[in-house]
């Protein structure tokens, strides 16, 4: 892990689609700075520098990539604990699903997400998504200092 | 007088006798003993002789007179009637007696004149004292006649051999005789031989010294006339009756008018209407029997007294309006009214007035008749009673049959039968299920009730077993005077005299009690009795559905826990539903994301060491992956449809339509196609998923022509029936109409996918929104001739 801290949280728990996002953010150049969390739990340890991660310094990342449906904590939750602090609200948070339900995407944009992307089946239209992600997110969006 | 030619025989004798002794020259002697004067003159009118009674009344002397001409010395007798009488005496040679006036004697004098061949022998005297009885006689004649003929009656007087000596006028009126045709003659002539026979034994009877009075009919010249007679008989002092005074009076009008005011009073005697006079200050003037009988005051009592007597204090106005009215000249007629009668009761009576008016048409009082309607009136309320009990029944009917809810219905069972019988306390009372115990369950008392409502009462030896027995309304006119009760004591100690129970009875059972009772003794009627019963039955019924009604809502109650658990039970599936659909949507595609993804970078990553048919199988999984990711995602579009919520308004399809094709314009490019949008009109329908029909119709239709070099498609619409009918049409594959009714099933495919490719799902999901909508979607096609697809949003069933 870098000084210059984490640019993008993944949270996913498939190992599968774990790997996908790996290859397809590693095919866009992002890939070497990206902390993988297996659950919501994981994520919120991660993030609030808790459990785990309690000595990670405290530097938020540039980007969450969240997966909706998630162990012990669901990515909603964890959606929602970010929005409520205070520091880490306004850390831009995608939604990745391969949920295409109406309820969860109203849901998390009640919640404040900043983009939604239904994971598609083909991998090249994955791996667009991804690009597209990471290049607006990381490179074009100027967040405010501190 | 005139008495010409007057010869009685034995007077004529008398002078011949004077003539002769004159004659005779013999001796005068006896002319001048007689009482008269007498003179004698020769046929030159000269005197001859006169005797001493001439020379006094003349002053003049025998001497100076006898020789001279008579006409000489008394000139002024020239041409009087004297005068000519005595020439016509002596020429005619006929005996002359006048009565004349001698203007030289200055008195009325009788003459007398007989002639001689030689002269004329004359004899006179002074009759003025005569003269002037006669005149006075005559005056008083005139008088009398004078004031009889202004009688209007018949006056007469006849002598004893019945001949009228005298008439009034009258007589010329009935009779059409003058007074002086009537003189002398007989009574029968006059007034016929018929009327006299009548009259005839009472003008005896007065001829007989009696005072006679009769009325009949007698005739006259104009028919008859109904008279009424009196005989006044004139008696002198010795008894003998000289003449009869007869006076008859026309009565004929008179009796008329008599019989008229007898009928008159007799009608008014007779009357049962009060028929009463008074005057303007309202003092009662005259009073009937009938009045008696309403009033119950006697004439004697009443007769003076002011008619205020009879009004009662409240309608006082009511006899000053009339006064104001009668004084208008105008008629109460019928006006109904309450009097008081003399024991102070009112009477219910019907009143005319009218003003009696006198001969100048003054009004000098009222008449005023009244009849008794007392009997009407209790028939008109009786009437009215009777209307008011039946509507009030018709309105327990209504309230009775109207509502289920058993306490409402006592409740206005109980306040309508208080307006509808007078009471004191109504109570119905109920049995418990094995009827040995009664309660009351409403209760309406004008008094501290004795039983209270709710509290169970054994039946035991009481009235109600009595009613549960025998199953018929039990009446007491008198609380204890014929049974003792268990409840005869209470009853009494909260005044109640009689009552009347009447049995609730559904199917033969004596479910409860109706009961009314009254502080009054016999305050039912067998009117009330019968009304009650009518009463009882309906509230049986009403007590019936009621209870039916409750049992009803029992179940319903029951039903509808049922159904909310079952509810409950079909919302927990469908949470299962949603939730498998959701794993369906989430847990599997990820898999089919890892077979495409690994594979890609297998394809990638590895292509120099892949040989080829590898690859190609690589490329195999990438394409089954995919479509099972369409498969995956269609089916779950199809089945979000049942969940999501229908949001109608009004869709503009000609715009959707064209939207939906630019979104289709990757199937278009590279194809010869000619599209046919219609005027399609707007509808009502959920815009997002019109779009979805009308995106899978169109692409369908665009998928289909494929293989057409020319495709041709339209969007089009029609009017069936009143339906608006939308259809999208093409040239394409179109398909076997025998196989129509698989068209629309999930994963139903007429075609292989290496030809057309796709789930089988689209139309399912055409015709489940159709549906949704309340439409219906059909087809028509034929192999290789093209399909239409027609569906309408409205009309069919809504299959929400």
């Amino acid at each position: 892990m870098s000084s210059n801290g984490v640019e993008i949280l993944l949270v996913e728990d498939n190992p599968n689609d774990v790997e996908l996002a790996l290859d397809a953010l590693r095919e866009q150049k992002l890939a070497n700075r990206i902390q993988v969390v297996r659950d919501g739990a994981e994520a919120l340890d991660f993030i609030f520098c808790s459990g785990q991660y309690a000595e990670r310094p405290n530097i938020p990342p540039k980007l969450i990539l969240l997966d909706l449906k998630l162990p012990k904590v669901n990515g909603l939750e964890v959606l929602q604990r970010i929005r409520s602090d205070a520091n880490m609200k306004i850390i831009p948070v995608v939604m990745m699903t391969s949920s295409q339900e109406e309820s969860d995407l109203i849901n998390s944009y009640n919640l404040g997400v900043n983009s939604y992307i239904v994971k598609p089946v083909d991998f090249e239209q994955f791996t667009e998504a991804v690009r597209e992600i990471g290049f607006y997110w990381l490179l074009l969006n100027k967040l405010p200092k501190n | 007088m005139n008495n010409d030619d007057h010869d009685s025989s034995s007077q004529q004798e008398g002078r011949l006798i004077d003539q002769i002794l004159i004659s005779s020259n013999q001796s005068f002697e006896l002319l001048e003993s007689i009482s008269e004067a007498f003179y004698g003159l020769d046929g030159d009118w000269r005197f001859i002789y006169l005797n001493h009674k001439a020379e006094q009344l003349w002053g003049r002397k025998r001497e100076d007179l006898i020789g001279k001409h008579i006409w000489s010395e008394f000139p002024q007798g020239v041409d009087t009637q004297a005068f000519k009488e005595m020439h016509r005496a002596l020429h005619e040679q006929k005996t002359v007696r006048f009565e004349s006036f001698s203007s030289f004697l200055g008195a009325w004098v009788e003459v007398e004149v007989y002639p001689m061949r030689t002269g004329l022998s004359v004899y006179f005297h002074d009759i003025s004292q005569r003269k002037r009885a006669e005149e006075a006689l005559n005056d008083s004649h005139n008088r009398l006649q004078l004031i009889t003929d202004s009688l209007p009656i018949l006056i007469s007087y006849f002598d004893r051999e019945m001949h009228y000596q005298f008439v009034n006028k009258g007589y010329k009126e009935w009779f059409g005789y003058n007074a002086d045709q009537v003189t002398g003659k007989h009574i029968a002539e006059i007034i016929g031989q018929t009327a006299f026979e009548t009259a005839k034994p009472d003008i005896e009877n007065a001829l007989n010294g009696q005072v006679v009075r009769y009325e009949h009919e007698m005739p006259y010249d104009k028919g008859t006339r109904l008279t009424r007679t009196q005989l006044l008989p004139q008696v002198l002092e010795d008894g003998t009756v000289v003449g009869v005074i007869a006076m008859v009076e026309d009565i004929t009008e008179q009796k008329r008018i008599d019989e008229r005011l007898a009928r008159l009073a007799a009608i008014v005697s007779s009357s049962n209407d009060a028929i009463i006079s008074e005057a303007l200050d309202g003092t009662i003037t005259s009073w009937n029997d009938g009045a008696e009988q309403i009033y119950g005051y006697s004439a004697d009592e009443i007769i003076q007294k002011p008619i205020s007597l009879l009004i009662p204090s409240d309608r006082l106005d009511e006899e000053k309006r009339f006064l104001q009215k009668i004084a208008a000249n105008e008629i109460v007629k019928n006006y109904d009214t309450i009097r008081l009668k003399k024991d102070g009761t009112k009477v219910f009576v019907s009143v005319t007035l009218s003003p009696i008016k006198d001969e100048q048409g003054n009004i000098v009082g009222i008449s005023k008749t009244a009849q008794d309607i007392t009997e009407r009136k209790r028939s008109e309320g009786a009437l009215q009673r009777y209307a008011e009990r039946l509507s009030a029944i018709n309105r327990l009917d209504r309230v009775i049959s109207s509502n289920l809810d058993l306490g409402q219905v006592y409740d206005n069972f109980v306040k309508e039968l208080q307006g509808l019988i007078q009471l004191d306390r109504t109570a119905i009372v109920r049995l418990n299920e094995t009827k040995d115990q009664w309660q009351i369950i409403r209760q309406w008392t004008q008094h501290k009730p004795a039983i209270q409502p709710g509290e169970w009462r054994s039946v035991n030896g009481s009235v109600i077993e009595w009613l549960v027995t025998n199953r018929i309304p039990y009446s007491e006119a008198e609380v204890g005077a014929d049974e003792n009760w268990p409840e005869t004591a209470i009853l009494q100690r909260e005044g109640i005299r009689s009552r009347l129970l009447l049995p609730l009875i559904i199917s033969e059972q004596v479910i409860g009690v109706l009961t009314v009772a009254s502080r009054l003794p016999s305050a039912f009627s067998e009117d009330d009795q019968s009304i009650l019963v009518t009463i009882a039955d309906q509230l049986s019924i009403a007590i019936q559905n009621a209870t039916l009604y409750e049992k009803a809502q029992l179940h319903a109650t029951e039903l509808e826990q049922h159904v909310a658990e079952r509810t409950a039970k079909l919302e927990a599936s469908n949470k299962e539903l949603e939730a498998f659909s959701y794993s369906v949507s989430h847990d599997l595609r990820a898999p089919l994301r890892a077979l495409d993804g690994f594979s890609k970078i297998l394809l990638r990553d590895y292509a120099a060491q892949i040989p080829e048919p590898a690859e190609r199988y690589l490329h195999l999984i990438r394409d089954n992956s995919q479509q099972m990711g369409t498969l995956i995602d269609d089916l779950l579009t199809f089945s979000r449809l049942n969940r999501q919520p229908l949001n109608k308004q009004t869709v503009n399809v000609v715009s959707m339509v064209n939207q939906v094709l630019e979104d289709l314009s990757g199937e278009q490019e590279n194809r010869k196609l000619e599209i046919i949008i219609g005027d399609l009109p707007t509808c009502q329908a959920d815009a997002a998923l019109l779009k979805q029909v009308v995106t899978n119709l169109l692409s369908n239709a665009l998928k289909f022509t494929r293989l057409c070099d020319m495709a041709y498609i339209e969007a089009g619409y029609q009017q069936i029936n009143d339906e608006n009918v939308y259809y999208i049409k093409d040239n394409g594959a179109g398909f076997d109409m025998a196989y129509a009714d698989k068209l629309f099933g999930v994963f139903q495919r007429l075609h292989r996918s290496d030809e057309f490719p796709g789930t089988g799902v689209g139309l399912a999901i055409v015709q489940r929104i159709i549906r949704r909508h309340g439409g219906r979607v059909w087809a028509k096609a034929e192999v290789n001739n093209g399909a239409t697809l027609y569906f309408t949003l409205e009309g069919g069933s809504a299959d929400e």
